[in-house]
């Protein structure tokens, strides 16, 4: 297979672009579905001051990488998690990734919050992973705002959007369809939050991270029965084998011609957000969920609910 | 870590190898990642077959070789040790 640029070998293929691509070719195409994603949805301009939400992983290193690359003003934000045989090596990625490249890092450690998530899976009657998830982008709202950040942007590929998509198609969830895209407005107390990736699947992220040198953390979490949606990608991937391109088509089109129907009746209809009375943190319940994930732990009350309002948007 | 041979048993090579006193090939020994599992094949002709022999559709995966990423339709040479690299994150 030949390049389609320049036609020396290729060590890329990709059927949803009918392309392959050799290295340096690669990176021009990679950075060049980044730049689309950023001016199509007008999702910031080098002005802004970007914090990036840095878990460790392929994705959120490759964005780290390809914004800085594009001159853009970013920051790290790590959470370590504190969890045992897990949260020290995908620190340690993180912190020698940033090192390496001279990005600055902020790390928020749960320990120090009396967050551990070891002490929240002890005390919670149901999976952590909802709880981690509401902690984590509480954090990273919270950091965002705090020190002026005007942008939190996440490192969501489009495998992860098409699988969420899919999951809040298959229940007709308004508010999740009315919030779902890679453009979150500043509101309500949260941040603008954005998913520069989202033009590109895991396997082309993938790619982009080996070819960059990116040595980014591979274990699962040890509290994970496994990552979110794996069965929807696995549809989805069969799906996009037999006709490439149907993972970007269907995402896009809903954007374009999906979101506002259930954005409009969510506007007439939905939640009210308020600020948490304990935090001030945006919540549709009556305290937010970090602050009952408190509460639990303090002692006052059962395990937590933690789901079911809306004070974290499009997790 | 585990090294697991083959399920699928190469027919030519042994028995050719029989007929003809030709030493059967070196086997193809592919590492599989993030599990850190490696496994031998006896035959296999591309990248494309060999994600094939693993469950693997090529966008779920990168091969990789001495250090640099294979396109499906590559060619494989017996004795080429490889890694496979699944891309989807497992949690």
């Amino acid at each position: 297979m030949k390049c389609k640029r320049c036609k020396a070998p290729a060590v890329v293929a990709l059927p949803s672009h009918h392309a392959g691509f050799c290295p340096d070719c690669y990176k021009i195409f990679f950075a060049r579905q980044v730049e689309r994603a950023i001016h199509g949805q007008r999702l910031f301009s080098h002005e802004d001051r970007i914090l990036v939400a840095l878990s460790g992983g392929k994705d959120s290193l490759a964005l780290m990488l390809e914004l800085g690359r594009q001159g853009y003003d970013v920051t790290g934000l790590h959470v370590d998690l504190a969890i045992p045989d897990s949260s020290a090596a995908a620190r340690a990625v993180v912190e020698g990734f940033c090192a390496e490249h001279g990005f600055a890092l902020r790390v928020v450690e749960l320990e120090r919050e009396g967050l551990a998530i070891p002490l929240v899976k002890a005390r919670l009657k149901r999976p952590i992973c909802s709880a981690c998830g509401k902690i984590k982008r509480y954090f990273f709202n919270k950091v965002a705002l705090d020190e002026g950040f005007t942008v939190l942007a996440t490192g969501h590929n489009l495998d992860d959007e098409v699988a969420r998509l899919f999951a809040n198609t298959l229940r007709w969830d308004r508010a999740y369809l009315a919030d779902q895209g890679p453009l979150l407005p500043p509101e309500n107390g949260f941040a603008r939050k954005v998913k520069p990736l989202y033009r590109l699947s895991e396997f082309e992220t993938a790619n982009y991270a080996f070819l960059m040198g990116i040595d980014y953390h591979t274990a699962p979490c040890p509290y994970s029965t496994g990552a979110s949606f794996t069965g929807h990608k696995k549809l989805w991937a069969d799906l996009e084998h037999r006709s490439p391109g149907q993972k970007l088509a269907f995402y896009e089109l809903f954007l374009k011609q999906g979101r506002e129907a259930f954005a409009a009746q969510e506007r007439r209809v939905g939640a009210a957000v308020a600020p948490c009375p304990e935090c001030g943190y945006p919540t549709s319940a009556e305290i937010c969920g970090v602050c009952r994930v408190r509460r639990a732990l303090a002692g006052e009350g059962g395990g937590p609910g933690v789901g079911g309002d809306l004070d974290d948007r499009d997790d | 870590m585990a090294t697991v041979p083959n399920a699928a048993p190469n027919a030519v090579g042994t028995a050719a190898a029989g007929r003809d006193d030709r030493p059967a090939p070196p086997p193809v020994v592919v590492r599989l990642q993030p599990e850190g599992e490696t496994r031998t094949f006896d035959r296999v002709n591309t990248a494309l077959q060999l994600l094939n022999r693993l469950g693997l559709l090529p966008t779920m995966a990168l091969v990789i070789r001495n250090g640099g990423l294979l396109t499906p339709d590559v060619r494989i040479r017996p004795g080429d040790e490889l890694e496979v690299r699944r891309v989807t994150s497992s949690g």
